[in-house]
């Protein structure tokens, strides 16, 4: 059998590095884009980006050396280079910035224009507004935040029982869902029927926060679009422009092509976002969707979560909780002696459900 | 790695001397850098206060609280958002203004007073966050009056508040020098730096004040020139070299003076110096 695997989950610079150059020229030519890319970069890179950012002719490299401080008392003035060359690398790794000759013939950097211009316009202003909700009238089904939370978390929660507990409820989630976990390889169909099992990678992700499955998932969910049939620019664009949007507010689907609407539909089963019927023509974004590709700084996506649990020395566990996700996630390794009212579980860990998981 | 967000307080300087100068190209400045503030990492947080020669005020975040509203170009709607804000304030407060007709010794803007409500912001954010985690703060005064000394005081006072309080205070000075404010950058660790002409603001505050101190560290920077370290006399205002000072509460007085109005302590300047006459054994 294979060695256990860690699972690996790339961020969005990451991501993007591994998409080819026409891709990323297209993606970059929306606001909300460039925006998000910007927040994901490293500190230095953002300051050089933005000590470009009204310039408009090639810059000459000799003048980006000369950012680096000669001496700094205390400091080993190596590091700080080395964290300038970082900085650029990235840069130019990810397209944001060219390597060309200027006037004298010297070696210059120029912000990509693209780049530049849509970045300007998601700070500064400009354009046409991206959310197109401008002619929306108030909603008179208006859903307030916790029913929100609570329908992301139902939603996502039903996605993690289903990892949790394959055999029953297949009709619990979508057959999109179900797509996706296969070829991230969470679970996998064992024999000839249809049951399908739970991988060590799938244990793995069961334990990670929130955010960070929502993120894989969608990553994964990402590189199967191009087999079904939608563009891989539209939906990650769409997804950036999601991720800008405010908690508690609606947005419009008007000017959503047929590729959009099914993305939507299918962000609609993960819990991302919320349609009360297609009909309506506008949609909630939930917790799950917002900052979503901000990796590790994350804002406010973690919605509160109840539940304590105590592990004595003698193997015992306790688990204060009302969640059955949990319980399920305990009776993978655990074996369950008993609850009372709802509300607390006993379950033993055993050595053979631990072998399972490794 | 994680970054930390930065809470960025600007106290800007909307004295009417500020026709002189291209207003348009100033506000504009203002608001982009504010704009690139809050688009640079999401948990930074923005405040902005504004001071004349009447009043400050806390522009942004607005008393009033905004209703929902909906993107109008291009920008992200919280951005817009601030845009907003800060135009409304600003139309109030230059509405007041104009109401009164202004003195010829009103000639300096209320900074110092703006400073105080801000550090009290800083700390009260501080107070609010629910994690106990250090909020990195700072301060950005962008100055574009002339100067006298009649706030020395005040301003030492919101230096040294900010010296405590870790928050480094940085100035900009539109036109011309300004050594009061040297100072206050000197001592809380901020940067100063002058600039000649509006034109060149944006620039400037995008090149030395949008990142952190800690990033800061990482690029070079013009060199520091001497300060100014004149105090004001408390009688007249004006700097002086060589000063009279209180033993009680340390005013400082260009001549001596019988009385400290500060402490009211009593001076007797004029009685000649006795000498202990030596007991004999």
């Amino acid at each position: 059998m294979y060695g256990p695997q860690t699972l690996t989950c790339k961020n969005l610079q990451e991501y993007l590095k591994s998409l080819s150059r026409d891709i990323l020229d297209r993606l970059y030519n929306h606001p909300a884009t460039c925006l998000a890319v910007f927040r994901e970069l490293p500190a230095l890179s953002r300051q050089f980006i933005l000590r470009l950012l009204f310039v408009n002719k090639p810059v000459a490299q000799v003048l980006l050396a000369s950012w680096i401080p000669q001496h700094d008392a205390g400091r080993d003035v190596g590091d700080i280079a080395a964290e300038h060359r970082q900085g650029t690398q990235v840069l130019l790794d990810m397209c944001i910035w060219q390597e060309v000759k200027d006037q004298q013939g010297n070696m210059a950097i120029r912000l990509s224009s693209t780049f530049r211009e849509n970045l300007k316009v998601a700070i500064l202003g400009g354009g046409r507004p991206w959310t197109m909700s401008a002619t929306l009238d108030s909603d008179p089904h208006q859903r307030n935040v916790e029913f929100l939370d609570k329908y992301a978390m139902d939603r996502w929660e039903s996605v993690l029982q289903f990892l949790v507990q394959p055999g029953r409820g297949q009709k619990a989630i979508s057959r999109d869902a179900m797509r996706t976990l296969l070829h991230a390889g969470l679970i996998e169909s064992s024999g000839e029927s249809d049951n399908m099992q739970i991988t060590s990678a799938g244990f793995q992700f069961l334990l990670l926060d929130t955010a960070s499955q929502v993120w894989f998932f969608i990553l994964k969910y990402l590189e199967t679009v191009t087999e079904r049939g939608m563009s891989l620019v539209a939906c990650l664009t769409f997804l950036f422009k999601l991720s800008f949007s405010t908690l508690g507010k609606d947005y419009s689907m008007e000017g959503m092509d047929n590729e959009l609407l099914t993305f939507l539909q299918h962000l609609r089963e993960f819990g991302l976002v919320y349609l009360r019927k297609r009909s309506s023509g506008r949609f909630y974004p939930t917790r799950l969707a917002l900052n979503i590709t901000a990796g590790q700084n994350k804002g406010i996506i973690d919605v509160p979560k109840q539940g304590n649990l105590i592990i004595e020395t003698n193997y015992r566990v306790y688990a204060y909780t009302t969640s059955e996700l949990q319980i399920s996630l305990l009776a993978i390794f655990c074996d369950i002696e008993g609850s009372i009212a709802d509300a607390f579980c006993i379950p033993t860990p055993s050595c053979k459900h631990l072998q399972k998981m490794a | 790695m994680t970054e930390e967000g930065c809470l960025l307080v600007m106290v800007v300087d909307m004295h009417p001397q500020l026709a002189e100068h291209d207003a348009h190209t100033y506000l504009n400045a203002v608001v982009a850098f504010a704009n690139l503030h809050l688009a640079a990492n999401v948990r930074n947080s923005l405040g902005v206060l504004a001071a004349n020669h009447l009043e400050s005020r806390f522009l942004y975040p607005s008393c009033d609280g905004d209703g929902v509203e909906r993107q109008r170009d291009g920008r992200l709607e919280m951005l817009g958002q601030v845009d907003r804000a800060i135009e409304r304030g600003l139309k109030t407060m230059a509405v007041a203004a104009g109401a009164s007709p202004m003195h010829s010794e009103q000639s300096e803007s209320l900074l110092s007073g703006a400073m105080g409500r801000g550090l009290l912001y800083i700390k009260r954010r501080e107070t609010e966050e629910v994690l106990t985690k250090k909020l990195q703060s700072r301060l950005l005064v962008l100055k574009i009056s002339s100067d006298t000394g009649s706030q020395y005081l005040t301003y030492i006072n919101a230096y040294l508040t900010a010296q405590k309080m870790s928050t480094p205070v940085d100035v900009c000075v539109v036109g011309g020098e300004c050594g009061l404010l040297q100072q206050g950058a000197d001592i809380t660790g901020g940067t100063y730096h002058c600039v000649r002409q509006v034109t060149e603001l944006l620039q400037t505050l995008l090149l030395m004040y949008h990142c952190g101190p800690a990033t800061r560290r990482k690029m070079n920077a013009p060199p520091p020139d001497t300060v100014d370290y004149r105090a004001a006399c408390f009688c007249h205002r004006t700097l002086v070299d060589m000063a009279s000072v209180c033993s009680n509460c340390l005013s400082v007085y260009c001549k001596a003076v019988p009385l400290c109005t500060t402490c009211n302590v009593i001076f007797q300047t004029d009685r000649p110096l006795v000498r202990l006459s030596k007991k004999k054994k």
